[in-house]
C-alpha cells in the first residue's frame, strides 16, 4: 500500500485569467496520453459552454492522469482544476485542499497578477509544496527573469528552477510532469483508519442525483457501503464510486490518496456539501477533515420574469439551478414595478452574472436583474439586530442605533503610472488606505479597505477604464464595519415610492438623490398637475424637481369617422397608461423602474 | 333633416353640369328647401366662378374652403396645388358671393414658424372670416415627413395657445377643439357630431350613425357602384356601442365643445351609476381644466388644451 501511495500525486493549478492554466492542462492530457488527440479540443476540462466562451473556470473538473517516468515507475497524477476568481475562493481552498501540491503558472510576460497573489497565499497557508511555471515564454515579450523576480518577491517561494514553457506549442511540458513527480510530496492515509473523505466538489446531474468528487484521506470506499456526511449527518448507500479521465470511469473502490467520484443517490447538492467529509456510517470517523463552513452570500439582487407569467418557470429553473450550485440562494419577492420575482444571494458579482446567463442559456428564462446590493447590519434601539437585504427592511430611522456594512480588502497590482488614479478612485468610493508598495521599480501594489456596497456598484469597470485595462484587482471579506449610513426615500407627489429609495453615506445623500431625482423627472411624463419628486432623509426633504403639468394633449379634429378612431387612440393610449404603475395619482412607467433599477449606477457618477 | 355637408376629397372637381345633375338627384330625395345648413367643401386651384353662382342658386349657404396656409413655402411642404394667392382669391370670390365661409389652416408643418402661423391667422382675421378651423398636421411614420426633422416643437403647444389667444382677441368663439367662429356662426352640421345626432352617409367612403349603429361605406368607387347595382349594402363597417362606451363617447364627444356636457341630461340618458362615476372622474382634476355651469361642465381652453389626457380618464375601465 505504501508504494501505491508513494506514486500517487494530486496537484491542482493556480493562475491568473489568461495565463494559459486549461491550455496547459490540455498539453499535460496529451503528454500523458489521457485523452486522444483526435478527441482533443480546447478547454477540456472546463465543461460548461459559458466557461469556454469566457475563457474561465467555475466548475472543478478532477482529471486522473498516468505517466510512466524516466524511473520506469507509472505515476497517478490527479489534476484538480481550480476556478481563479474570488467569488468562489471557498471552493478553491477546498480544492487545494483535496491536493499536496500547486502548479503556480504566470505569464512570462505579464508578471503576477492579484488574484494569484491571493491563491497561491491560500496554497502555501494550506501547506502545499507550490510548483512555480512560467508559462508563454515563445512570446517576444517574455521576461522569465522578471518574473522569477517578482514570485520570490510576492509569494516568498524559491522560483530559480521554475520551469519554462510555452503550453501553446509545447516546450517544457515534460519537465514540468517531472517536477510534478519530483517535488510534489505523494499524499499520506491509512487504508486501515475510518473512512475519511473531502467532498470539494458536487454536482448535479439530471440522471444520477448529485455527483461528488471526493479525496480519500483515510480508509477506502467502495459500491454498497453505508456512508454519513458529517456536516448533515445524513447517510446514504454508496451506488458507485470511480475516477475522472477525464470522463468517469467506475472503479472497485477508492482508497487513501485517491481522487475520484462517488454516485449515491444524492436529490441535491445542498445535501452534499462541497468541504463536508464522507465517512463510514457503521464505523464513523471521529473529526471530520478541517475546513468545512456554510457559505453565505454576499451580494443579493433580485431576478424577475421579463413575462410576468414566466414566474413558476423562472421558480423551476432556479430550484434546479440550485441543485448544482447550492451557494444560491434565493426567496420570493414582489416589487411594485417587476412584480413576482425573487430576491437571491450570490458570492459576487461574477457568481451572479454567470447565474443569470446559465438561467438564460440552460433554462432559456428572460430576466431582469435589478442593481445588486449588500446585506447591512442593522442596530436597533431596542438592542435588537436586524440584516437588511433591501432598503424596505429598514426600521424607521427613529429606531436605528448604528448600520454596519460589509468591508473588503481589495488588492490593486498596477503600473506606476496609474497609482495617483486607482487611489482617488478608492478614496471616492469611501475607501480607506490601507498600505502601497513596490513589487518591481514600475509595479505598485496598493491596498484599500474599500465598503462593499462601493465595490459592486461599478468599480471593477471603473478601476480597468482609468488604467486602461492594466490593473488586476484581488479582495477578501473582512467583515462589518459601523458606518454613517443613511435610508434615501423618493417621494413621489408626496408618497413614497419604495421601489426607489436607497442606502447610501451620509455624505453622498444629496449628491445621488439628486441625480435619482433628476433622471426620474426624466422619466415621468408629464400628468394633468405638477409632480414633485422629493428624496429624503426620514422627514427632511434633501432634493426636490417637479414634473410640470402637461401643456397639450389633443386631437385637433374629430368629424364622422374620426370619432371610432380616435376612440380607438384613447384606448390605446389608456392602455399604454394601465401598464404604468399607479402611485397615488401618479402614473409612472416601467421604464422608470427598470432604469433604475438596472443602471442605478450610471447617473451616480 | 336639418343639414347637408357635401364633401370628403373634392367636390369642386365636378364640374358645374356635374353639379347640376348631383343636385337635381339630391332634390328628387330631399327637401332641400328646409335645410337650416347646406355646406360644401372646395379646394381654391379647382373652385371656379361657375362653382359659387351655382351653389348660390342651389341653396348652399356655407363654403369650407381647405386653404391650409396663406405662406406658399408651407403649402409646398403639404404638397398642395395652389399657393397663397390663388386661396386668397378663392376666399374672396367666395366671401363676396355671399358664403358664410370656413377656412382650414393647418400648424406644425416642417419649417412652419411660429410668425408664419401668425401671418395666417392674421389674414384670416383682418378679412372676418367667420369660421376658422384649425388642424394640427399629424406626421404618420412613413409617410414623406416622417424623416424631415420636425423644427417646430412636436406637442404644437405654442401654436395651439396662439390660436386661442389671437382668435379670441379678435374676437372669436373657440367652440371646439379645433373650431373657431364670430358672431356665432358655428357649423351646425359639425356640432351634430359632437352631440350624437343622426346622420345619413352618402357615397364611397361616408360615415354615418343611423339609431345608435355608426357604419361605413365600401371606399372603392367602383366597388361601391357594383354593390348598389346588385342591390346590395354599400356598408362595409358597422358599429354598436356597449352602453357602457356609448355613454363614456358621448360624454368625450360633448366636452370637446364650448357648451359641454349637460350633466342632468347625461344622467337621465345613461343612468345615476354611470354620471356619478363621471362626475367622481371630474371633480378629480385640478379645477382650472373645466368650466362648471348650473347643470353642465365644459373644458376651459386650458382643459382643450389637453383634453386628450382628460378624455382618457372618462372611457370605461375595461
Amino acid at each position: 500500500m505504501e508504494s501505491r501511495l508513494s506514486r500517487i500525486r494530486n496537484f491542482c493549478i493556480i493562475a491568473h485569467i489568461d495565463h494559459g492554466k486549461s491550455t496547459l492542462a490540455d498539453r499535460l492530457l496529451e503528454k500523458t496520453m489521457t485523452v486522444e488527440a483526435r478527441s482533443m479540443r480546447e478547454q477540456v476540462l472546463d465543461s460548461l459552454d459559458l466557461e469556454r466562451e469566457r475563457g474561465i473556470t467555475i466548475k472543478l473538473v478532477p482529471v486522473q492522469m498516468k505517466y510512466k517516468a524516466e524511473d520506469g515507475q507509472e505515476y497517478i497524477l490527479n489534476l484538480i482544476d481550480t476556478p481563479g476568481h474570488v467569488d468562489f475562493s471557498y471552493e478553491v481552498s477546498r480544492s487545494l485542499a483535496a491536493c499536496e501540491g500547486a502548479l503556480l503558472v504566470v505569464d512570462a510576460s505579464q508578471g503576477v497578477e492579484a488574484q494569484t497573489v491571493a491563491n497561491a497565499y491560500l496554497a502555501v497557508e494550506q501547506g502545499l509544496e507550490i510548483v512555480p511555471v512560467i508559462n508563454k515564454i515563445d512570446l517576444p515579450s517574455a521576461q522569465p527573469e522578471v518574473v522569477k523576480n517578482e514570485i520570490e518577491e510576492l509569494i516568498g517561494i524559491d522560483a530559480s528552477e521554475a520551469c519554462l514553457v510555452s503550453a501553446k506549442d509545447g516546450t517544457g511540458i515534460d519537465g514540468v510532469i517531472q517536477a510534478i513527480i519530483d517535488k510534489v510530496p505523494p499524499p499520506k492515509g491509512n487504508n486501515d483508519a475510518p473512512l475519511q473523505a473531502l467532498v470539494f466538489d458536487s454536482i448535479y446531474n439530471n440522471y444520477r442525483g448529485v455527483i461528488c468528487s471526493i479525496r480519500v484521506a483515510n480508509g477506502s470506499i467502495k459500491p454498497g457501503d453505508t456512508i454519513a456526511f458529517m456536516a448533515t449527518s445524513r447517510t446514504y448507500q454508496v451506488e458507485e464510486v470511480g475516477l475522472f479521465r477525464p470522463d468517469m470511469r467506475p472503479a472497485e473502490e477508492l482508497g487513501p490518496g485517491d481522487v475520484g467520484y462517488m454516485v449515491a443517490n444524492i436529490k441535491s447538492v445542498s445535501e452534499a456539501r462541497v468541504g463536508d467529509t464522507i465517512t463510514s456510517a457503521g464505523n464513523p470517523a471521529r473529526k471530520p477533515l478541517p475546513g468545512y463552513r456554510k457559505i453565505k452570500p454576499v451580494v443579493f439582487c433580485g431576478f424577475y420574469p421579463v413575462e410576468r407569467d414566466d414566474y413558476g418557470e423562472l421558480r423551476e429553473a432556479l430550484e434546479k439551478l440550485q441543485l448544482n450550485d447550492s451557494a444560491i440562494y434565493f426567496e420570493p419577492e414582489t416589487s411594485t414595478a417587476l412584480g413576482f420575482g425573487f430576491r437571491c444571494g450570490f458570492l459576487g458579482l461574477l457568481h451572479m452574472d454567470i447565474a443569470r446567463e446559465r438561467l438564460n442559456r440552460e433554462f432559456d428564462i428572460n430576466l431582469v436583474a435589478t442593481a445588486p446590493n449588500v446585506v447591512y447590519r442593522i442596530k436597533c434601539s431596542d438592542g435588537s439586530i436586524i440584516e437588511a437585504h433591501k432598503p424596505s427592511d429598514f426600521p424607521g430611522s427613529g429606531e436605528i442605533e448604528e448600520i454596519s456594512e460589509p468591508f473588503i480588502r481589495v488588492t490593486i497590482f498596477v503600473p506606476g503610472d496609474y497609482v495617483g488614479k486607482v487611489m482617488q478612485l478608492c478614496q471616492d468610493r469611501r475607501g480607506i488606505y490601507s498600505n502601497m508598495d513596490y513589487i518591481t521599480p514600475d509595479r505598485v501594489r496598493v491596498v484599500y479597505d474599500l465598503p462593499l456596497a462601493e465595490f459592486i456598484i461599478d468599480f471593477h469597470d471603473k478601476i480597468k477604464s482609468v488604467t486602461r485595462g492594466f490593473a488586476s484587482i484581488d479582495y477578501e471579506h473582512t467583515g462589518y464595519r459601523v458606518s454613517d449610513l443613511v435610508k434615501v426615500d423618493v417621494l413621489i407627489a408626496g408618497d413614497p415610492v419604495d421601489a426607489f429609495s436607497f442606502i447610501c453615506h451620509r455624505d453622498e445623500a444629496y449628491h445621488r438623490g439628486q441625480s435619482v431625482v433628476r433622471k426620474l423627472k426624466e422619466l415621468i411624463p408629464r400628468q394633468l398637475f405638477e409632480v414633485p419628486i422629493q428624496a429624503a432623509i426620514g422627514k427632511r426633504v434633501i432634493v426636490r424637481q417637479n414634473v410640470k403639468p402637461l401643456r397639450k394633449d389633443v386631437l385637433s379634429k374629430c368629424y364622422g369617422g374620426d370619432i371610432t378612431r380616435k376612440r380607438k387612440l384613447l384606448e390605446k393610449q389608456k392602455e399604454g397608461k394601465k401598464k404604468m404603475k399607479q402611485i397615488g395619482k401618479v402614473s409612472i412607467p416601467q421604464e422608470a423602474f427598470l432604469s433604475f433599477l438596472q443602471s442605478e449606477e450610471e447617473g451616480q457618477n | 333633416m336639418r343639414s347637408l355637408y357635401i364633401g370628403g376629397g373634392t367636390p369642386t372637381v365636378l364640374s358645374p353640369s356635374q353639379w347640376e345633375k348631383l343636385a337635381k338627384l339630391l332634390a328628387s330625395y330631399f327637401d332641400l328647401s328646409k335645410l337650416e345648413e347646406m355646406t360644401v367643401e372646395a379646394n381654391p386651384e379647382s373652385l371656379m366662378r361657375e362653382h359659387l353662382s351655382f351653389w348660390k342658386e342651389s341653396g348652399v349657404t356655407r363654403v369650407s374652403l381647405g386653404i391650409q396656409s396663406l405662406r406658399d413655402h408651407e403649402l409646398l411642404r403639404l404638397g398642395r396645388l395652389h399657393n397663397a394667392k390663388t386661396a386668397l382669391s378663392a376666399l374672396d370670390a367666395c366671401l363676396e358671393t355671399g358664403f358664410l365661409t370656413s377656412c382650414d389652416i393647418i400648424f406644425g408643418i416642417p419649417g412652419q414658424s411660429l410668425r408664419d402661423w401668425h401671418e395666417t391667422l392674421r389674414y384670416l382675421a383682418e378679412r372676418k372670416v367667420p369660421h376658422v378651423s384649425a388642424y394640427q398636421l399629424s406626421i404618420e411614420p412613413g409617410s414623406m415627413w416622417a424623416d424631415v426633422p420636425a423644427s417646430a416643437p412636436s406637442d404644437g403647444y405654442p401654436f395651439y395657445r396662439w390660436t386661442q389667444f389671437y382668435l379670441g382677441h379678435k374676437g372669436y368663439l373657440q367652440y371646439e377643439i379645433s373650431s373657431f367662429c364670430v358672431d356665432s356662426k358655428w357649423c351646425f352640421h359639425n356640432l351634430g357630431y359632437w352631440y350624437g345626432r343622426d346622420c345619413i352617409g352618402l357615397g364611397p367612403s361616408a360615415w354615418g350613425l343611423l339609431g345608435g349603429r355608426r357604419y361605413r361605406n365600401v371606399r372603392d368607387l367602383d366597388a361601391y357602384c357594383r354593390r348598389l347595382e346588385a342591390g346590395k349594402s354599400v356598408k362595409e363597417w358597422t358599429e354598436r356601442l356597449s352602453d357602457d362606451a356609448a355613454a363614456s363617447e358621448s360624454a368625450i364627444l360633448a366636452l370637446r365643445t364650448f357648451w359641454g356636457l349637460n350633466l342632468k341630461m347625461y344622467e337621465k340618458k345613461f343612468g345615476t351609476e354611470r354620471a356619478s362615476l363621471l362626475r367622481e372622474q371630474l371633480d378629480a382634476l385640478p379645477n382650472h381644466y373645466l368650466l362648471r355651469g348650473r347643470d353642465g361642465v365644459a373644458l376651459s381652453p386650458r382643459g382643450m388644451r389637453v383634453g386628450n389626457a382628460i378624455w382618457e380618464r372618462l372611457l370605461p375601465a375595461f
